[in-house]
This record gives C-alpha cells, structure tokens and sequence, in this order.
C-alpha cells in the first residue's frame, strides 16, 4: 500500500503528458490525412467561367475547406480511438480512476484540435507555395499573411472549436460502443436514416449542420460549441462511470 | 508593432510546438521518434511555406475593383468626355492614342471592320482648325471578374483612304486562381466563400475621335455617334 496521495491534477496531468507522448501517431495520420486533402485541394474546389465581347475569363478556385474537413474526421476518428480498450488499458499504468482518465482524455483531445486547427491552417499556405511556384497561371489571394495575422489566429481560434466540438461527439459515440458493441451498427444506420428521410430544411441533421455551421455570431457560436462539447462530454463521463473496470 | 503584429499567429504556434515537445521530449521509443520527424518535418514545410508566401505578391493581375466604382467611372469618363474634357483624363484612364496627320478629305466614313456590333460609344468633336489631323484615342474598357480589375485589349483602328475602320479587340483570354478563406472563417466574416457567388461586369470601350474642322463625319455602320461639345 501506497503513503502518496496524489491529487487527482497530478494524475491527469501525467496521464496527458503520457498521452500525448504515446499518441503520436494519431498526429502523423493527421499530416497524411491533410496531405491527402491538400492533394485533392489543388484540383481546385470550384470554378467561375464568363465570357464577354472582349473578355474570356475563368476562375478556378482554391481554399484549405477540405484540410478542414479532413481534420475534422481525423479529430472525430482520434476521439473514438481514445475509447478504445486498447488505449484505455494506458490509464492503468498511473494510479487512475474514470473521471481522471476521461479529463486527461479531454485535454488530450483540446490539444490535438488545436493541432489539427493550427497546421489546416497553416496548410493553405503550402497551397499557396504550390501553385505559385509550380502552376503556370495567374494568382489572386485576397489577403497575404502579413496583411491579415488575425486572420490566421482567428481561424485557428474557430477551427479549434470544430474539431474539439467533433471530438465531443466522437468521444461520446466511442463510449457508447464500449458500453454496447451494436452501436457499430445501430449509430451510422441511425445517421444514414436522418439523412435519407428527407425533411427539407427541418430535417435534424439539416438543423444540426445549421445550428453550428451557418451561424453568423462569433459569441454565439462559441457558447453553442462550448455548451454543446460539455454536454457531450458530460454525457461520455456519466456513461463511462457505468462501466465495469476492465470493461 | 505591425510587423510584430504579424508574426503573432506564428510565435503561438511555435510556443505550442514548442511546449508539446518540451513534455514528450523523454526517451521515446524508435517508433515515436519516427513519428516525430514526420510531424515536425511537416510542420517545418508549413512554416517555411507561410515564409515563402509572406513574399508573394498578393496578385499577379489586377486590383481590387468595386463594380460600383468600375461603372460610376465609366459614366463620369462618357460625361467628361462629351464635354469636351478629354485631354485632361489621359493620365487617369488605360489609353492607346493613334495620330492620322495630313488628312486632305472633307469626309470621314467610319465603319465596322468585318465585327457584329460591338458596344463600343464612339464620340467625335470637332475642332476649332483645320489642322489636317485625325486623332483617336481609346479608353479601353475595364472589366470587374469577382472584384479583380481587367483591362481589356485595345480596338483596332485603321485610316484606309476616307474611311476610318474600326475593329474589334483580340479577345483578352484569362485563366486564373483564386484563393479563398476557408468556411471556419467566411461564416463570421461573410465574405464569399467557394460555395458563394461569383460576379462578372463588362465596362464599355470609348472611342474619342478629334476631326479636323472642315471634315463631315458619316456613320456607315450605324453605330451611333455622337458629339462632344
């Protein structure tokens, strides 16, 4: 029997430092997933044709939308795997219980989507270095680097937030099957079902997509994020206290 | 403080690069250490890439242009011009002058050249002598594709005999890209994003024709000319 009492900041705080030490290759099937996703992006994402008396003009467009979306399943994945038995057995190495395993969990998850959020961002830069230098046309970018740091912060700042806000559901999806395996197949039939029930625009995936995706209001959307992500990590812990210890 | 403004977003990120390898930095296993030199070597082309582009221009065409702006321009150059304020827009307006000296005729003819009607005004003033001169010039027209500023090719004009013909411009054929933000912050800002509309506006060309004070003009293609004061 032990004499240290450790407090429960101690151990999460070894039990993330452990995590983000052990988990590194999460972090190189991020760098393959935004490869894969800058590959795609340099096909263009859209195009503008328009053709007058005297000009013939066309646009191709380009944006790092799909790194982000890319990162975003990457952040989605990564929280399921973390409520893996593979990956929880980890936590039995430190003196731990669920509630220090799921904190830890979660500051590991924030770190990643930070991760995640800084380097699609920094993607488009990369973008940008391959086209200008490698593709023979003309070049517009709205706004350089130097013009617009806030930008860049601002977008780290809120793609953060969709990544955290993806992990939270992952995590709580993650939980759910290590409570029952047939949420394998019950979640994506459930997911796929909503989409296929066509409801127009109040269909509850619709509404999801536009209750996160289409508001306008910065504090909003953070306090949508914020709330939404605790309620479904609340939701994880509760449930993951449920379970056996060597479940 | 600007220029420390900038490299902002770059200083947080390397700190957090920074502190992440700070805690992993213990002895790792040579799997994870494999892993390492594939994040930091990608990370490192990001930086290096973020370098690069702070070194681009921002555009390899055009500027930024309002619509708004291309047509009130427009319209304040037509009005300019019919009062008989020409000379003083040179340096203002993209130009091509021509200059047709010894002009012996009493009429000009002006003409279409082997073109459908083309949107082309053309306004002619008459001057106070008879200088025996013929002088042209055409402010082009400027376009506006999504805001980016086109300058269209300058018309073709040619004095055959008492006629002076006028033909249409090569056709001015861009291919660009065009980078955009993505949608994490398009949804705040409310630009456009690559899923939001596109813009196209075609400005008109103006032909500015200074006729000897003898000369009598005759519009052969019904093109519809008119005259400054």
């Amino acid at each position: 029997m032990s004499l240290v009492n450790p407090s429960l900041i101690q151990i999460v705080k070894k039990q993330y430092v452990y995590k983000l030490r052990a988990y590194m290759d999460l972090y190189t099937r991020l760098v393959l997933s935004q490869i894969v996703a800058i590959l795609f992006s340099l096909n263009g994402l859209g195009m503008m044709g328009a053709r007058g008396g005297v000009f013939e003009v066309s646009v191709h467009f380009y944006s790092a939308d799909l790194v982000v979306i890319f990162s975003i399943l990457w952040a989605f994945i990564t929280a399921i795997l973390t409520t893996t038995k593979a990956i929880r057995n980890g936590d039995f190495l430190f003196v731990t219980n669920r509630v220090s395993s799921n904190l830890s969990n979660i500051l590991f998850l924030l770190t990643a989507s930070f991760i995640g959020a800084a380097t699609a961002m920094m993607s488009t830069y990369l973008m940008k270095v391959i086209i200008y230098y490698f593709m023979d046309h003309h070049y517009v970018d709205t706004q350089g680097p130097m013009e617009a740091p806030l930008e860049l912060l601002f977008g780290i700042f809120t793609t953060t937030l969709y990544l955290f806000l993806f992990c939270a559901l992952g995590y709580l999806i993650g939980v759910l099957v290590q409570l029952y395996k047939g949420f394998i197949f019950i979640l994506p039939a459930i997911f796929i079902g909503t989409i296929f029930l066509r409801e127009g625009n109040t269909g509850l995936v619709t509404s999801v997509f536009k209750f996160f995706f289409m508001e306008t209001s910065l504090p909003i959307f953070i306090t949508k994020v914020v709330i939404t992500s605790c309620l479904l990590f609340i939701c994880a812990m509760g449930l993951s206290n449920r379970m056996e210890v060597n479940q | 403080m600007n220029i420390l403004l900038s490299f902002l977003p770059i200083i947080i990120i390397l700190a957090v690069v920074i502190f992440v390898i700070f805690l992993t930095k213990t002895s790792l296993p040579k799997s994870i250490i494999q892993n390492h030199w594939v994040i930091s070597g990608y990370i490192a082309i990001l930086f290096i890439s973020f370098g690069l582009t702070s070194f681009h221009p921002s555009s390899t065409i055009g500027k930024n242009v309002k619509v708004q702006d291309l047509e009130k321009e427009n319209t304040n150059l037509y009005n300019a011009v019919m009062e008989g304020k020409a000379k003083g827009l040179i340096n203002q307006y993209p130009n091509k002058k021509w200059s047709f000296s010894s002009y012996q005729g009493t009429q000009l003819n002006i003409e279409l050249g082997k073109v459908e009607a083309y949107g082309a005004r053309v306004v002619v003033k008459r001057k106070k002598i008879n200088d025996h001169k013929i002088e042209v010039i055409n402010f082009k027209s400027r376009a506006s594709a999504n805001g980016r500023e086109l300058v269209a090719k300058p018309l073709g004009i040619k004095l055959l005999g008492n006629t002076l013909i006028i033909q249409k411009p090569k056709r001015l054929v861009l291919n660009y890209f065009e980078f955009k933000n993505v949608f994490s912050i398009t949804q705040f800002t409310r630009e456009q994003g690559i899923m939001g509309s596109s813009d196209f506006y075609e400005g008109s060309s103006l032909l500015y024709i200074k006729v000897p004070a003898n000369v009598e003009v005759n519009d052969q293609s019904n093109i519809g000319i008119e005259y400054s004061k």
